[in-house]
């Protein structure tokens, strides 16, 4: 495991994974300038963390549009986003601490955008008075067993702190 | 009679800078030889093993085409690979897996400052992306940290379908000589297949598409890359390979009838 931390937020990785945490107010995933930008939800002002168990495509949107396209079966991907600190106020984001990741909370439906055979989980939460959103893809709906295990493995190593 | 001695004397004074010109021309080779490794003056006894082994000297001048770097000692192992652990250009922190992965990567150590690098930044971002040395290949750009490099002028440059990561770790672990400089990691064995420099990424996609022939690492049939995968590679690959043939999950020809030999037998029966 190797852990990557920025931006209060830190993760350990297995080995295989890849992971970027982009700092609040960074552009790296081009979110306005990328094509991809129009298949992701309303992107995060806040920091954001996208890990995966295969090699993360530089241009991705904050919901790992540009990303999930390149998914195998056998993999995963986790995105944390963490939005406006108002909101953590609000109803949405009342539930506090990391949630679990459990199989039959997978679903196709819940894809940010559909992709054949994909399965997706979502959940919004707080930490430390930080909001965030968790959305969590594995490659293969039928099999996401032992995908989904792993996935809460990685997601139960996400630590957040108070910003400073 | 005096014509003729003076036409002589001539003679023999032109022959005499010929053989010093000449003389002075053999020095220069024996100097360069020696140079370079050969010592003619061993005896004869051994040209064979000499022509076996190739010369070595550390004195001997490397040449390069300007801008280009020298390589490292020939002799150097290029040895493991490590995953890369760095800072993203515009805020961040980021990691890079190029060890135990399915795919080779070819790292592109760049700095903002260099003029050569300036061709590979170009290049790199090139509409399309730039032409890989192999199949299944993935390129990473790596840059000093943000204590050595400018951070806003690395992101300036950095190629918006390129990940770009800054460590100067990376830059020790893999004993980079200067930039720009190129890698080549073989991902299912973690180790550096091939390295070098150039001034042009044609030239240096060349160089590397030469190692992975070298390495063996060419995938042009399904049984090599069926080879060379991991599990997870593997279990990929089957599936595509099922659906291509239309056999998706839960379709009828992975659950079969059981055999008849296996009728009477059921589960928990003796």
């Amino acid at each position: 495991m190797i852990r990557l931390a920025n931006s209060g937020i830190s993760i350990d990785l297995p080995r295989r994974w890849d992971a970027q945490i982009r700092s609040a107010g960074g552009e790296l995933t081009s979110r306005s300038a990328s094509p991809l930008a129009p298949l992701d939800a309303t992107p995060s002002t806040g920091s954001v963390l996208h890990a995966g168990s295969f090699a993360l495509p530089a241009e991705r949107g904050d919901y790992g549009s540009g990303a999930v396209e390149v998914m195998g079966g056998s993999d995963i991907l986790i995105c944390l986003l963490e939005h406006e600190p108002e909101a953590a106020a609000t109803a949405l984001f009342r539930r506090e601490g990391l949630p679990s990741v459990g199989v039959a909370d997978f679903s196709p439906e819940s894809m940010q955008r559909a992709m054949p055979g994909m399965s997706g989980f979502q959940r919004f939460f707080q930490v430390a008075g930080r909001p965030f959103c968790l959305y969590v893809v594995v490659g293969h709906h039928v099999t996401r067993g032992p995908l989904v295990r792993s996935a809460h493995a990685v997601v139960q190593t996400i630590s957040i702190v108070p910003k400073s | 009679m005096a014509a003729l001695v003076v036409a002589l004397a001539l003679v023999v004074a032109l022959l005499g800078v010929l053989v010093i010109g000449l003389l002075r021309s053999h020095a220069e080779i024996l100097r360069a030889l020696h140079d370079l490794g050969v010592n003619l003056e061993d005896g004869v006894a051994a040209p064979a093993a000499r022509r076996r082994t190739p010369a070595v000297s550390n004195r001997a001048p490397m040449r390069t085409s300007e801008g280009v770097p020298r390589p490292r000692d020939e002799n150097a192992p290029m040895g493991d690979a490590v995953d890369l652990t760095g800072e993203l250009p515009l805020g961040g922190a980021a990691r890079v897996a190029v060890t135990g992965v399915g795919h080779a990567t070819v790292l592109a150590f760049l700095s903002s400052g260099c003029g050569t690098c300036g061709v590979f930044w170009e290049a790199l971002a090139a509409p399309g992306g730039p032409e890989l040395p192999g199949p299944d290949t993935r390129v990473v750009i790596v840059t000093n940290g943000p204590k050595a490099e400018s951070a806003a002028a690395v992101a300036d440059l950095a190629p918006k379908a390129i990940v770009t990561i800054m460590t100067s770790a990376a830059w020790d672990d893999y004993r980079v000589p200067v930039s720009p400089y190129f890698l080549l990691v073989d991902g299912p064995s973690g180790t550096v297949v091939g390295e070098g420099s150039g001034t042009s990424w044609d030239q240096v996609r060349d160089l590397l598409g030469r190692a992975i022939a070298d390495a063996g690492l060419a995938r042009s049939d399904d049984h090599n890359r069926l080879a060379r995968m991991g599990g997870q590679d593997r279990a990929d690959w089957v599936d595509s390979e099922m659906q291509a043939a239309g056999i998706e999950p839960g379709h009828p020809s992975l659950y079969p009838e059981p055999h008849p030999s296996h009728g009477g037998i059921e589960d928990g029966a003796p």
